[in-house]
């Protein structure tokens, strides 16, 4: 079993080779995934937080379809889970 | 009851299994709300008025600028600097006789939405702000009513449909507000997100197909792909939370 996360922002899509979703393991909060996905995208934490550890204004985190700001850091995530990050546009 | 000159006009959407002149009754008995008159509006207004919505409202404060004619196709040269409410209504007007429909030149505030909002069924939400988004959401979830959302940024945007006490509310799904700034932005993804908007609308008061209700649809333009995230009710939500 793992955790699947989708990565739904297109600020994000240099740094993550236009991956769209991917799946990992042996991990238990947002911040170990966000670990992970610094391994396999090196600068995605860069994207994800700014110098004051804050989440970038203009991302979210859902897991299992609800949004988890602005706790998302701690947020605990179990196997089979579903993650996403994605923008929060503002544009019309 | 649909005259003889709109029963040819809707003919080729009657044809639609389970559309009927009876889902185009429905349509024609609608009234709708269209909150701002700009990139998502344009579509929207057009492709709603086409369809024979009985009833559209729609309500920008804004004056037309000439970067605004890259995507706001309701708008031609001969606007710049007028409101985009009159030019709007007059669009529109000439599109569909079948219709009535008004442009508001109002700036929607805490102190005039609810009236805005009025008697209408449903509100499309085309701001291009989230505090103003936010107001309509706190309206709509007083009168029960849904909100089609889209926005837009670049190449990119995304569409959801929210039914107060069903759905995730705006709240939910904006828990904290992007810092307002000049987006960039390309007609083409407000042409298709507005447009997804417009067939929400239409399915909704016509009672056919599914709703992107409980999902966002995201639509990533460069990459010429589409994907959905299932969304739930933020627990607590300041806005929802208490139905």
């Amino acid at each position: 079993m793992s955790i699947t996360v989708t990565l739904a922002a297109a600020i994000m899509e240099e740094v993550t080779r236009s991956m769209d979703k991917v799946e990992v393991s042996g991990v238990s909060t947002f911040q170990d995934i966000l670990d992970k996905l610094e391994v396999m995208f090196p600068g995605f934490n860069e994207l994800m937080y700014n110098d004051n550890g804050r989440l970038n204004a203009i991302l979210d985190v859902y897991i299992n379809g609800e949004s988890v700001y602005p706790d998302e850091r701690v947020a605990k995530v179990k196997d089979g889970d579903v993650v996403s990050i994605t923008m929060l546009y503002e544009g019309g | 009851m649909l005259s003889e000159r709109e029963l040819k006009k809707y003919d080729r959407q009657m044809m639609i299994k389970d559309f009927g002149p009876e889902g185009q009754e429905k349509l024609k008995q609608a009234k709708v709300l269209i909150a701002g008159a700009g990139g998502l509006g344009s579509p929207i207004s057009v492709y709603l008025a086409a369809a024979g919505v009985g009833r559209l409202t729609i309500v920008d404060c804004d004056t037309v600028s000439i970067s605004n004619l890259n995507r706001q196709i309701m708008y031609g040269e001969k606007d710049v600097d007028r409101q985009k409410a009159q030019s709007a209504q007059e669009t529109i007007a000439g599109l569909n006789s079948d219709i009535i429909v008004r442009g508001i030149a109002e700036k929607i505030a805490e102190e005039n939405v609810d009236d805005l909002v009025g008697d209408n069924d449903l509100i499309v939400d085309a701001m291009d702000n989230v505090p103003t988004r936010l107001l309509i959401n706190k309206v709509a979830i007083k009168k029960s009513i849904p909100v089609f959302h889209g926005a837009v940024y670049g190449f990119d945007g995304r569409v959801t449909t929210i039914i107060p006490g069903v759905t995730p509310c705006l709240r939910c799904l904006y828990p904290k507000i992007p810092p307002s700034s000049k987006f960039p932005v390309v007609g083409v993804a407000p042409a298709i997100i507005g447009c997804i908007q417009a067939a929400e609308v239409i399915k909704y008061i016509v009672g056919i197909g599914e709703l992107l209700t409980g999902r966002i649809l995201i639509y990533d333009g460069l990459k010429s792909r589409f994907l959905h995230i299932d969304v739930k009710r933020k627990t607590g939500c300041d806005a929802c939370g208490h139905i």
